[in-house]
């Protein structure tokens, strides 16, 4: 849906905040919508290698003075046809208005922190797309709405509308031009860790290990966190339905 | 049965919960064979999503097999293997027959929470938060899942690619 809401055109060029699944699959996806170029942008080198092998080029925010500067750049000063915000209201930012955000985050003074979106809404072309499939919650400051309304953007964003997807999308995997499973899961990607259930002699325990690790260990690495085995009995897919 | 329950800010537990049951004639109990984390479990987790409740069980992201069926569920059948949509559509109301199944007006039964902060609600979401209707979610051995035939992709879909791809989902 985050591909689709930009409404792609052949020859354009999409850009997409945040390599994990959502961010992995939206590359993919824009390219099978005919996107002829995307670039993909996170900070962490496992997910950009994962973007890359998908056939986006790669941008390490983290390693770039000025993100905007650097998407006109490489867009021959126009900009990204269609910017891609799957990152959502916990965005790891910046600078001086990501310390703000921050802070008043913890005071509870506001649910999100809109970093991403503040840049897709600068790095857009005059009249593309913001597609937003990252989550907000809340009241959002600092929105560069002057930006947006000068250059005439269009938005397109919220809850994935599942039930248009789930059938379209399995009968593209049972074709073979989606494989899930390259997205994570197994042994190359997700920092090294191979996808296996976490031990099973300590079930009570180990689904709340995969939400610390998740979460602190090495948030941004992990694709999927695999925590099958500790809630009950593994399914027998294979015996079971065939 | 066992499920993870949120605690609190960063603190969440497997606990012994009750089993769901049948409340709707359109739903259905599915026993939960895999399950994810999902980065939006991370929101509730550092407890940015107003309206949890300790003991919540969360997940939304789920599949399973069926083991009970409402009376008027007339297609899914006791077996069968689903993957559940995360957002709950009724399949009748404006936004479902207009194909945005998010916005279903009939699955949210607070969306008088929903309406103060957002104008309209949108759907019910399982296991996010009361604000999204307070659905039990799918990080645990059973889920109720209400309107079952609109959402649950049946078990014929999945034979194919069950073991190659679901497997690694
Ligand atoms: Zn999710
Ligand atoms: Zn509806």
């Amino acid at each position: 849906m985050a591909a689709e809401n930009c409404d792609i055109n052949a020859g354009d060029v999409i850009a997409v905040w945040g390599c994990g699944p959502v961010g992995q699959f939206t590359i993919r996806s824009a390219f099978m919508l005919g996107a002829a170029r995307v670039i993909a942008i996170d900070r962490f080198h496992e997910r950009l290698r994962m973007a890359r092998a998908a056939g986006a080029e790669i941008l390490n925010y983290a390693e770039v003075d000025d993100l905007i500067e650097e998407l006109k750049w490489v867009t021959g000063g126009r900009g990204p046809d269609a910017c891609i915000d799957a990152v959502g209201l916990e965005a790891h930012g910046s600078g001086l208005a990501a310390a703000y955000d921050d802070y008043k985050q913890k005071l509870k003074l506001a649910f999100d922190r809109p970093t991403v979106l503040r840049q897709v809404i600068q790095a857009c072309r005059k009249g593309g797309v913001v597609s937003i499939p990252g989550v907000y919650g809340g009241m959002l400051d600092k929105i560069p709405f002057g930006s947006a309304f000068g250059k005439g953007l269009i938005f397109k964003m919220g809850q994935t509308h599942m039930h248009r997807y789930t059938a379209p999308l399995l009968k593209r995997i049972q074709a073979g031009e989606i494989d899930p499973s390259h997205q994570g899961g197994t042994g190359s990607v997700a920092g090294g860790r191979s996808g296996v259930a976490p031990t099973s002699s300590h079930p009570h325990s180990s689904t709340c290990r995969s939400y610390e690790s998740y979460c602190d260990v090495s948030r941004s690495r992990w694709l999927i966190v695999p925590m099958c085995s500790t809630l009950g009995p593994r399914a027998q897919f294979d015996s079971a339905s065939q | 049965m066992k499920a993870l329950c949120w605690k609190g800010k960063n603190k969440v537990q497997v606990e012994r919960v009750d089993e769901p049951s049948i409340l709707n004639p359109r739903d259905a109990i599915i026993r939960i064979t895999r399950t994810a984390i999902c980065g939006s479990d991370l929101h509730l987790y550092d407890g940015y999503i107003p309206t949890m409740e300790p003991g919540d069980v969360l997940g939304h992201e789920f599949m399973g097999e069926v083991v009970e069926t409402g009376p008027e569920l007339k297609k899914l059948k006791r077996g069968d293997r689903v993957v559940v949509p995360f957002t709950i559509a009724c399949g009748q109301c404006y936004y479902c027959k207009h194909d945005l199944w998010s916005a279903c007006d009939n699955t949210n039964p607070n969306a008088w929470m929903m309406e103060k902060l957002y104008g309209y609600s949108g759907s019910g979401l399982f296991g996010y938060s009361h604000l999204m209707g307070g659905y039990a979610g799918g990080q645990a051995q059973f889920a109720r899942v209400p309107f079952a035939e609109v959402g649950c992709i049946p078990a014929s879909w999945l034979r194919k690619i069950a073991t190659s791809t679901l497997e690694t989902l």
